[in-house]
């Protein structure tokens, strides 16, 4: 499936191209990063092309009236030859002229304009244009265009922009956007409580998990924390809705992030959830940590699970590719705290158990993968309370 | 079967730094080709509408002064 962010980016790409996004769906599997230096480049490319050309426009736009320039823009240029003049002009005149152009008009210019090109003259723009087209954007359900701007906003007026927007929805869908995510934190420090839980709220009833959990694993550390403390102290049944998205759209990484970054109840609490703790979730869980080299971010979660949630994890931990347990032995190695939450899962499983998963380790495990994982508990001093499994594997493997 | 023709224009006519081109290499011939043919009539458009808007920018202002104005933009 298309990430939502090679979405937007193709999005972008045709708006600078001036065709319709689903002639360039075949962009949707490349990576979002890619197709946005192309956009960049390309944008600078075209701009450079015909630079001699703006600049006549703009010079010959200094040379008339304001209200003749305004009815030539909106008359004559259209939207599109608008925004690219946009940026030539002297920001004081940029500004003179955007009072006399009707908002409309200016909200499809800010669609064309390229906020890299055109900074100084956002920089001057009145708060109270910026909420007009800001609203008129809203309107249309651009929120793309919405997040290119964030980054090029002075903080002040950002802040009455923000603070004017009442929807908590669009400001969600807009910070999904942003595209230098540095920004976010910015955004992020001017909401209140509220507006946060609010934002929150809205990835509920939106459907919406994916573009917040998105957020979450792009902001700062203390940001992460706050937000995902936030997220755990919604109804059960909410995040058992946010289990099985993640579960669905195989956003785990991004959960685990964000588990990650929370308070340690909060975490013993989404941890011990239904819909965490089903046997299938544990596997795609488990799995993410493999692919993505998140191990340290699990372990620490798996000493946080119930006894029978933390045997599942053990029990799916031998029956999955050896090279997976051989990197989370890998990780655990020379982890005291890591080690002991590891040891903790096997050793505090019953002995029929340990028989049953000694048996499907010799049965499953090269010899050198089960002889580190052993070794691990000579280390810890701790070989005896896994003598059941161990009893099994070498009766087993023979 | 594809050929490069429009991926050698573009790299003729604009100036694409290395790391946009990035995702041209990674696409295959067909859509390489078809997003460079997409570009290739944006910028031709492009240049048609900046010179439609310059002559008819020109037309906004006084008759008396448009000979002026036009040895200003374009001397």
């Amino acid at each position: 499936m298309a990430s939502l962010e090679a979405r937007a980016e193709t999005i972008k790409l045709a708006r600078l191209l001036g065709q319709p996004p689903e002639n360039f769906d075949y962009l949707l599997e490349q990576p979002a990063e890619l197709t946005r230096r192309f956009r960049e480049g390309l944008s600078d490319a075209l701009f450079d092309q015909h630079r001699q050309g703006f600049e006549r426009l703009a010079k010959l736009s200094g040379l008339l009236p304001t209200a003749i320039t305004a009815t030539l823009s909106s008359r004559l240029l259209g939207a599109t030859m608008s925004g690219r003049v946009a940026g030539e002009l002297p920001p004081e005149r940029a500004v003179k002229l955007a009072k006399k152009l009707p908002t409309e008009f200016l909200v499809r210019v800010c669609v064309e304009l390229d906020p890299r090109r055109a900074e100084p003259l956002i920089k001057q723009m009145p708060a109270d244009i910026v909420i007009k087209v800001a609203n008129g954007l809203i309107d249309r359900e651009d929120y793309i265009t919405m997040a290119r701007f964030v980054g090029a906003l002075p903080q002040d007026v950002l802040e009455q922009t923000i603070n004017a927007i009442k929807s908590d929805e669009v400001l969600l869908r807009v910070g999904f956007f942003v595209e230098n995510k540095s920004q976010l934190d910015e955004v992020i420090r001017i909401l209140d409580e509220d507006r946060l839980r609010g934002a929150i709220q809205a990835a509920t009833d939106h459907d919406l998990w994916p573009e917040a959990l998105s957020l979450v694993t792009q902001i700062t550390d203390d940001l992460k924390g706050q937000l995902g403390d936030i997220v755990a102290d919604q109804d059960e049944s909410v995040l058992d809705g946010l289990a099985d998205t993640a579960q669905q759209q195989q956003l785990w990484s991004a959960v685990l992030t964000a588990v990650t970054s929370m308070n340690e109840d909060n975490q013993r609490k989404v941890v011990n959830l239904p819909a965490v703790t089903r046997r299938e979730v544990l596997e795609s869980i488990i799995a993410t940590a493999h692919q993505q080299s998140m191990w340290p971010h699990l372990l620490p979660l798996i000493g946080l699970m119930g006894a029978a949630h933390q045997h599942t994890v053990a029990e799916l931990a031998l029956e999955q590719d050896p090279a997976m347990l051989d990197s989370l032995l890998d990780v655990v190695r020379g982890n005291e705290s890591l080690q002991a939450i590891f040891l903790d899962a096997f050793t505090g499983l019953p002995d029929k158990t340990q028989t049953r998963l000694g048996k499907k380790a010799a049965e499953h495990l090269p010899k050198s993968t089960y002889t580190q994982l052993w070794e691990i508990a000579l280390t810890a001093g701790r070989e005896q309370e896994l003598a059941a499994l161990d009893a099994a594997y070498r009766a087993s493997a023979g | 079967m594809a050929t490069n023709d429009n991926f050698e224009l573009l790299k003729q006519r604009l100036a694409l730094p290395d790391e946009s081109l990035e995702l041209l290499d990674a696409l295959s011939k067909n859509h390489r080709e078809k997003l460079c043919a997409n570009v290739l009539a944006a910028e031709t458009s492009q240049g048609e509408t900046v010179n439609q808007a310059i002559e008819g920018a020109v037309r906004f202002v006084p008759a008396p002064l448009r000979r002026r104005v036009r040895k200003l933009l374009f001397d």
